[in-house]
């Protein structure tokens, strides 16, 4: 029941003649004859670069094979077809590097040596791509898109893995280019473009070639193929190394060009020691510099993943015990994405101060061998320490980083969610739900504090769907929050994640694509100060519309609560300028403390309005003869100025926030010509609707009062709960099979969940019983008051 | 007049408030999406369709492997589970169901495979593919392990035992793990109990067989509720055009390249066939979406489908000279792998730039 085998003849004779190392090369070839023997091609005259470069590979593959069954002649013969096949037009360098391989290849072909007959075939696929950068360049500077994108289809890829796809900036540059007039600034961006593309891609390759070409486990024929594309990529990335003023590039070229015949010598020793000093060279330059964005992005991702570290490691240990291993697992990957964005950085980090870049990375190293130490539970660093040590850098860092690194980055916020994503999927998949509702409100947080402000001033729809996937369903899907409640399948939870990548990406692309224009930012910013400064109105105006007649006295104290309010906006929008980023960490949480002190002013002042409105409606007459009693009277003021201030400022909060996002866009003079606008129109709204409430009938406007405030209440509640629940302080219990609008979680804090539910039951249930006893209370009152009036008159 | 100003102060907040959003959502810059008409120029239910005809037939061989194995069961059970007394009693018997469940697993690994690079490439199906065909156990890997336990009939449980394919039924039903061999058998009788000869134990036959049937109705459905959109299309492409390296490597260590390999894994069939079956999987798909690449670059188009050609010409020329009788050697495979997967992360490269000419994101 075997496998069947078996070996021809042919493979034994060759076995006879070769080190069994090589053997398994030239069965190869010889097997793969046929493979490579292709239709012969058409004429090179008719060919696409790519086409011809596709053809030198497959003759010089037929020679090798041609070579392995002992065919020197044909060898020969098919690298000449390699030679003739050469694309037209192919630069000089590396036509010449081209010629130079397949002069090698004929000789290799000649003696009948696959070895050097693979290090030629290297060289003349390294040559051909060298060429193919080079043509598009000079196509590139020479305005002509099109012979560009020609010579762009004969290039190298990155390896497409799970983390990293191949670049496509180069592709879409040309493709720009193509489309519209080829100005200077056109061209000098698609040349720009180009390079950060193919630098990156080659130094990536020549990173991988270099590393076979060393490898003494690896076949001969392999390291040999790979010294010889490490030959032709290095040419690639000089000029930029010796632009960047990083050493001496012709002794990098001859390590490399001398990589190849020490290979095919056998002198390993010297094959290593070259090798470690090329890859010391490689890793010590870049040839193509992160861009000013991609910095920024790296830095975003190193700070927000450097800050989720010791939340994890709290987490998982306790003084010096592993309890939940997958949280200091997640700490682990958390240090690995830092790590990794830090490598990317270093660079410029070192150009700023490279003794202090070094102190970094040893205590970045330091951390990362702290958490493997925990992870392999060989010793337990404190949480405490741990977090010093990481708030230690986070520190350094932040002071060594140039501003614009550490400005709030939208993409980074999107990477560092995917990676807590991530976290959120592994948990579900170990059972652990906990941890996975914990890992999920991280990442609302993230999003929440991070992207979403800006979002929702430019994309309400988008925040809707997402703010629905990370919680309790939107528009037929399931949530995220809902899920992990129900204890999901993890099948469930990553088609639940697949929507919320769907959607995450679409906000990264609007984010990434936003109007900048000042008319669009100051329209945004407007709509943003009306829309909360609306809400507010609404408030103010039921909370004052009782307070008419004598009462209007309590008008004032509002009145100073709503401007001591606006006095703290102020306040947070300098601060919030100040300390955006340490302020979105605990924004949440500003935001529930907040709303549960209005909720609790609220609920005292509804009971009070019922209380007093009634207590008015029947005893006006009486007003005279009222005691004032200080102590009271204080405790109401108080408590009105805190009504108006919470109810105002709960928004001006909010909207602060929003406005910063804006802010980072387009700056702050026209950001605050949006304000204006909005509060402008806001105080026009505002007049009409206090002054129409004026003209109600005092019962009417008490009824429409009544309603309104308990609206506002019960809205409030819902809201803060689901604030709440973000950050951890209330338990989520999904009511099953419900799944209300986005808008009735927006405009009532209506969500899915018993928490909020039974809470804005109750907070109902609180108003209208209150509306009852007062009136109960002022039915007493009437018949105390009645009875001896009664009995007067009986009398 | 008061009941008008009363709905008038309702009117004005509701209706300023609702414009307020309806404002902002005109503000919101124009997402530069794939055009309607770009997805209906890539047919994605035709991809759809290959997927879901591929799975029932998939379910057609589960389906039978789970009579099967009930069978085979039932015989036993007959028996009292002496595996030695049921070959001695029933050996013909026991050796039909036992080829039945090779064929069955063949069949329905055979669809699998034409399946995978869609199924493991599009983000929303992937799971299946974990649990069906690629995950590793506990043992292999504790951290990638996906949890599920598997039940049997005599009520033992195997925690994380991996995928149902490759880490239960094909060492089941092949005998490669130990614990799984009810009694090695001289299937063939040519007077030798050689590798993949046994009779496998029962309990964990018929529970990896159910489970298996139950797992591919499962990923039917969610197949059936799928829907299709060129960013998965292209996902799986890109994802999944450069494993090779993977699966030559599993190949390498397979039975079918080493004859003392101890895999326990990919001895039902050579994991060539999978790789082809895969690229098929992939072909097609990007034969239902050329027509969209074509009209964004012709050339880049040509590039690709010459690609395609290329890489799977040259697995499916090495699998029909492994079929035909040679037998490769480790250091072959290794070089074959190589190869392919420069192959293969040309073309992949070559897929993601044309995502990116149309705008197609790749997810990750």
């Amino acid at each position: 029941m075997q496998p069947q085998a078996h070996q021809g003849s042919v493979t034994l004779r060759v076995r006879n003649r070769v080190s069994p190392k090589k053997l398994g090369f030239y069965l190869l070839l010889l097997l793969l004859g046929g493979l490579a023997l292709r239709p012969a091609p058409a004429a090179a005259d008719d060919r696409e670069p790519w086409q011809a470069a596709d053809a030198i590979s497959d003759a010089l593959f037929a020679a090798q094979a041609a070579v392995l069954g002992g065919d020197s002649r044909a060898a020969e013969g098919h690298v000449a077809e390699a030679a003739a096949a050469g694309p037209d037009g192919l630069p000089a360098e590396s036509a010449a590097l081209l010629a130079e391989a397949l002069d090698a290849a004929a000789t290799a072909a000649a003696a009948g040596d696959g070895d050097a007959l693979a290090g030629a075939r290297g060289r003349a696929a390294g040559a051909l791509n060298w060429g193919g950068y080079l043509a598009a360049r000079a196509a590139i500077e020479a305005g002509d898109a099109a012979e560009a994108q020609r010579w762009l289809l004969v290039r190298d890829f990155r390896t497409s893995t799970r983390f990293s796809r191949p670049d496509a900036d180069a592709t879409l540059a040309l493709r720009d280019l193509a489309a519209n007039e080829a100005t200077p600034e056109a061209v000098a961006a698609a040349l720009a473009q180009l390079d950060a593309d193919l630098l990156d891609t080659y130094q990536a390759r020549l990173t991988q070639h270099l590393a076979t070409a060393a490898d003494a486990n690896a076949l001969p024929t392999r390291r040999a193929e790979s010294a010889g594309i490490a030959a032709a990529y290095w040419r690639v990335l000089a000029p930029a190394y010796a632009e960047q003023g990083a050493g001496d590039a012709s002794t990098v070229l001859a390590g490399f060009d001398a990589l190849l015949p020490a290979l095919l010598a056998g002198d390993e020793t010297t094959v290593a020691t070259t090798a470690e000093r090329l890859s010391a060279t490689l890793g010590s330059f870049r040839a193509a510099p992160l861009s000013p964005d991609d910095q920024a992005r790296r830095a975003g991702q190193l700070l927000r993943f450097l800050a989720l570290v010791p939340v994890e490691y709290g987490r998982g240990v306790t003084e010096q015990t592993v309890m939940v291993e997958l949280e200091v697992q997640e700490a682990v990957s958390f240090m690995g994405g830092a790590e990794a964005s830090f490598a990317d950085l270093r660079l410029g980090l070192e150009a700023i101060d490279p003794a202090r870049t070094a102190a970094l990375a040893q205590q970045i190293a330091t951390v990362v061998a702290d958490l493997d130490a925990a992870n392999r539970k060989e010793y337990v660093l404190p949480p405490e320490q741990m977090t010093a040590n990481v708030e230690a850098i986070n520190a350094e860092l932040t002071a060594l980083m140039p501003p614009a690194w550490t400005a709030a980055n939208a993409d980074a916020d999107f990477d560092v969610l995917a990676s807590v994503l991530d976290q959120v999927e592994a948990a579900v998949r170990a059972g652990d739900y906990a941890l996975a509702e914990s890992a999920r409100l991280e990442a609302y947080a993230i999003f929440d504090f991070g992207p979403e402000p800006r979002l929702l001033g430019f994309a309400p729809p988008l925040v809707a769907r997402i703010d629905g996937l990370f919680w309790q369903g939107y528009d037929g899907q399931p949530g995220l929050a809902q899920a992990i409640a129900l204890e999901a399948a993890p099948a469930e939870v990553a088609a639940i994640r697949a929507e919320l990548d769907g959607a995450l990406e679409e906000a990264q692309l609007t984010l990434g694509d936003l109007p900048s224009a000042p008319g669009a930012i100051i329209t945004n910013a407007a709509i943003i100060v009306f829309r909360e400064g609306l809400e507010s109105v609404v408030i103010l105006a039921a909370l004052m519309a009782s307070m008419v007649g004598a009462m209007a006295r309590h008008r004032r104290p509002m009145v100073l609560g709503v401007v001591l309010s606006l006095l703290a906006t102020a306040a947070t929008w300098w601060i919030a300028q100040q300390i955006l980023s340490s302020l979105t960490r605990f924004g949440e949480r500003l935001e529930a403390i907040v709303s549960l002190i209005a909720i609790g002013i609220l609920l005292l002042i509804t009971n009070w309005f019922f209380h007093k409105a009634y207590w008015k409606d029947w005893m006006a007459g009486f007003h005279q003869q009222k005691r004032r009693v200080l102590s009271a009277e204080t405790g109401q003021f108080v408590g009105l100025v805190l009504l108006g201030f919470t109810s105002m400022y709960r928004e001006g909060f909010e909207t602060v926030l929003f406005l910063q996002a804006l802010v980072l866009d387009a700056g702050t003079t026209v950001v605050l010509q949006g304000v204006a606008v909005g509060a402008l129109a806001v105080l026009v709204v505002g007049a009409i609707t206090f002054k129409l409430q004026a003209r109600l009938p005092y019962k009417k406007m008490l009824v429409w009062t009544g309603v309104l405030i308990g609206l506002v209440l019960v809205t409030m509640v819902g809201k803060t709960v689901h604030v709440m629940q973000a950050v951890g302080w209330v338990g989520i219990t999904p009511i099953q099979g419900v799944t209300p609008p986005y808008w009735a979680g927006l405009w009532f804090g209506l969500y899915a969940t018993w928490q909020g539910v039974i809470m804005q039951i109750g907070a109902a249930v609180f108003v209208v019983g209150s509306y009852y006893l007062a009136e109960g209370m002022q039915t007493k009152r009437r018949q105390a008051i009645a009875a001896p009036r009664t009995a007067e008159r009986a009398q | 007049m008061s009941k008008w100003i009363a709905r008038l102060l309702s009117l004005v907040a509701v209706v300023l408030l609702v414009a307020c959003g309806g404002a902002a959502e005109q503000a919101q810059p124009a997402i530069e999406a794939t055009p309607a008409a770009a997805t209906d120029a890539a047919d994605l239910a035709a991809v759809k369709q290959y997927t879901l005809d591929n799975a029932q037939q998939m379910k057609e061989g589960t389906a039978a492997l789970a009579t099967t194995a009930q069978s085979y069961y039932d015989l036993l059970a007959g028996h009292n589970f002496d595996y030695a007394a049921a070959w001695a009693a029933d050996a013909p018997a026991l050796t039909q169901l036992v080829a039945d469940a090779k064929a069955h697993w063949l069949t329905a690994s055979t669809h699998y495979e034409l399946d995978e690079g869609i199924i493991a490439g599009v983000p929303s199906l992937a799971f299946y593919d974990v649990w069906i065909d690629a995950g590793p156990s506990a043992e292999e890997d504790p951290v990638e392990a996906y949890e599920w336990t598997l039940e049997l009939a005599d009520g033992r449980t195997l925690p994380s035992p991996g995928n149902f394919f490759h880490s239960l039924l094909e060492p089941i039903i092949w005998g490669t793990r130990a614990d799984f061999v009810g009694l090695p058998a001289d299937l063939d009788s040519d007077g030798a109990a050689e590798l993949g000869e046994v009779l496998p134990e029962a309990n964990v036959l018929l529970a990896a067989a159910q489970g298996l049937d139950g797992a591919t109705g499962e990923m039917i459905t969610a197949v059936e509720g799928w829907q299709p959109s060129l960013s998965d299309a292209f996902t799986a492409l890109v994802v999944m055009i450069p494993t090779m390296n993977e699966y030559f490597e599993q190949w390498k260590l397979s039975a079918f390249v080493n004859e003392q390999s101890q895999e326990q894994s990919f001895i039902g069939v050579s994991r060539l066939f999978d790789i082809n079956g895969i690229l098929a999987g992939l072909d097609f798909t990007y034969g239902n979406m050329a027509t969209l690449v074509q009209s964004a670059d012709p050339a880049l188009h040509s590039q690709i489908t010459d690609g395609f050609a290329d890489l799977r010409g040259y697995v499916g020329d090495l699998y029909n000279q492994e079929r035909a009788g040679t037998r490769f050697t480790g250091a072959q495979a290794d070089l074959f792998g190589g190869e392919a997967q420069a192959k293969a992360t040309a073309l992949a490269g070559q897929v993601s730039q044309a995502a990116a000419l149309l705008d197609v994101e790749i997810a990750e």
